[in-house]
């Protein structure tokens, strides 16, 4: 292979790398909330279809937090925290996630607590999102510990 | 050779790929937008929501964030009042209702 040939052949694995990476990242400024929540409600918003509540609050429920999931308006006051989530779906043969962002909020005083947040890339994938959903709570809660 | 029902055969087949291609330019847009926002380009990411249609949830709660995170809290207030007005119940209006407290 000549040198011409090497270097295209590695630029176009970088690019291709580059391409399909996707992030997960996640912030928590307040810690002890999570460690010490034992209850968990997830928000269900009446425009999401796609049973992102349902894996987060299965997730969240391997954390051994009793977890329960449903409107905004039916959030029990005795929940220690809440989380809303946002979820963007593109099209392409079949529809994927794009985005995912995921906000726990501290259920006695609204203060949001830990965020987490998913980028597919421009040459996507195809993820999971159950296994999204799990990825983005485990990382919170390593964060958090 | 004369066809009186080309030309109205030729619209009707243009409009709606012109209006499929606008809709695809505004989500365009929001996406562009989200990749700035996120890069922490507030600027280049209002310029792109510029393009987007303005009543679209997605381009206004990102429009409020990027407000927000530029340090211009009433305008971001704003958007969120509007967010919520709109649909209380939806994904973005939750966020806005939080944000609003």
């Amino acid at each position: 292979m000549n040198l011409a040939t090497r270097i295209l052949t590695l630029v176009s694995a970088t690019f291709l790398a580059a391409s399909c990476s996707q992030t997960k990242s996640v912030s928590v400024s307040q810690p002890s909330v999570i460690k010490s929540a034992r209850s968990a409600y997830v928000v269900k918003p009446d425009d999401s279809s796609r049973d992102i509540e349902i894996f987060l609050k299965d997730s969240l429920a391997t954390k051994g937090l009793n977890s329960k999931t449903g409107s905004i308006s039916s959030k029990p006051s005795s929940a220690d925290i809440y989380v809303t989530y946002l979820d963007r779906w593109h099209w392409d043969m079949t529809m994927y996630l794009r985005t995912l962002d995921i906000s726990v909020i501290n259920n006695r005083n609204g203060e949001e607590v830990a965020t987490g947040k998913y980028r597919n890339s421009a040459l996507h994938g195809y993820p999971d999102p159950k296994k999204t959903c799990e990825e983005l709570v485990d990382k919170i809660f390593a964060e958090a510990n | 050779m004369n066809f009186p029902y080309l030309s109205p055969v030729i619209l009707a087949c243009i409009t709606p790929v012109l209006t499929s291609c606008g809709g695809m330019i505004q989500k365009g847009a929001v996406i562009n937008a989200q990749k700035h926002y996120d890069r922490g380009d507030y600027e280049k990411s209002l310029e792109a929501l510029g393009m987007a249609d303005p009543d679209n949830s997605e381009a206004m709660l990102l429009k409020a964030r990027t407000y927000e995170a530029r340090g211009e809290k009433e305008m971001a207030r704003g958007y969120y009042k509007a967010l919520f007005q709109k649909s209380p119940t939806s994904a973005e209006g939750i966020i806005a209702q939080q944000k609003l407290r």
